[in-house]
């Protein structure tokens, strides 16, 4: 059934349907945009990154197959937005991105001040890791994708996503340690 | 005994080893502290990203704003050219049929054929002398096949004004 269901949504989407569009753009948008702050680790980053987002989708709908998975697709095109946002730092590298932990306390919503320091020394720790083995990390354990789900995202291997949380794991446990020691 | 080996322990924490495997890590986490306190340290690093991934903050309504104008100033490009793409065919399509009506009701347009005055009668000769062998040579032949067909005796003038030099 539910199956069905997926392939009559897929049908609708590469039709641009508005209905269908719309239902796909309420269900995810918040998981998109947490996804790429968590990467970007700035809101305002996060903010153009979704927009940029979703408007490829939209315009890539007409190229879903049949047996497309959205929730996957779709990170994989925040994946890619984020890579590009990446290689234009790398030529104006001298812009600054990312919030200061203060930016990040003046946003929180009330109740979460006491989960603030936490949050704050992961993102810290993540913001110092290579992209690739942050992304890695933030989709398999802060998404809750499988390794093989990571990999179809990421445009890799499921053995090079093992590979690379191996690796992440143990940068992730330095940086985070280095972090609490100054903290 | 198997050696130290971290990735080993992060395939574990991701559930990727094989039975054979699982019970080789098993059997040297029993004897080797340090492997023990490195697996607990990973996996409480690990409960430490899913808890901070749980936390979703809700999308600005800007960014929403920003992202529905996109979206529908791009459908409305998608459907100009959607149409774009089918108005070639239609046009086509459209003159063609409308050449086919013209040319069924422009008889009036051509010379009739009894109007023979407005050909050149010379030209006509010459052409009529160009065929003769042929239309002698078919009689020739339907005779000795005693054929019923019979070949024509002059050029035919066509209703057009065109001659047929068959």
């Amino acid at each position: 059934m539910a199956v069905a269901l997926e392939a009559a949504l897929i049908e609708q989407l590469r039709r641009q349907e508005e209905d269908a569009f719309t239902a796909v753009y309420e269900r995810h948008k918040a998981p998109i945009y947490n996804y790429l702050y968590r990467l970007s680790g700035s809101r305002e980053l996060a903010d153009d990154l979704t927009h940029d987002t979703f408007l490829s989708a939209y315009e890539s709908l007409p190229k879903l197959r049949p047996d497309s998975n959205i929730t996957p697709w779709l990170y994989r095109i925040a994946s890619n937005r984020f890579r590009d946002f990446l290689r234009r730092k790398r030529v104006i590298n001298w812009l600054p991105w990312g919030d200061s932990p203060r930016e990040e306390a003046s946003l929180a919503t009330r109740g979460e001040v006491d989960a603030l320091p936490e949050r704050e020394a992961v993102q810290a720790a993540l913001r110092t890791m290579k992209p690739e083995y942050a992304m890695c990390l933030v989709l398999r354990l802060g998404e809750g994708f499988s390794s093989e789900e990571t990999a179809r995202i990421l445009g890799i291997s499921p053995e090079a996503v093992r590979m690379r949380l191996s690796r992440a794991r143990q940068m992730f446990k330095t940086a985070y340690a280095a972090g609490e020691r100054d903290s | 005994m198997a050696a130290c080996d971290v990735d080993s322990l992060s395939r574990y924490l991701d559930g990727d080893l094989s039975p054979r495997e699982r019970h080789q890590l098993a059997l040297h986490l029993r004897a080797c502290p340090a492997c023990r306190a490195e697996l607990a340290l990973l996996r409480r690093l690990d409960g430490t990203i899913v808890a901070w991934g749980a936390h979703r903050a809700p999308v600005p309504d800007e960014t929403e704003r920003r992202i529905q104008e996109s979206v529908n100033a791009q459908r409305k490009v998608s459907r100009f050219v959607a149409f774009s793409r089918m108005m070639p065919a239609a046009v086509g399509s459209s003159i063609a049929a409308l050449l086919v009506l013209i040319s069924a009701n422009l008889g009036w347009l051509y010379q009739p054929a009894s109007n023979l005055a407005q050909v050149d009668a010379a030209h006509v000769q010459r052409i009529v002398k160009s065929n003769s062998e042929p239309l002698q040579n078919a009689r020739r032949l339907s005779a000795i096949l005693g054929s019923q067909t019979q070949a024509p005796t002059q050029p035919q003038v066509l209703r057009h004004g065109h001659f047929n030099l068959e």
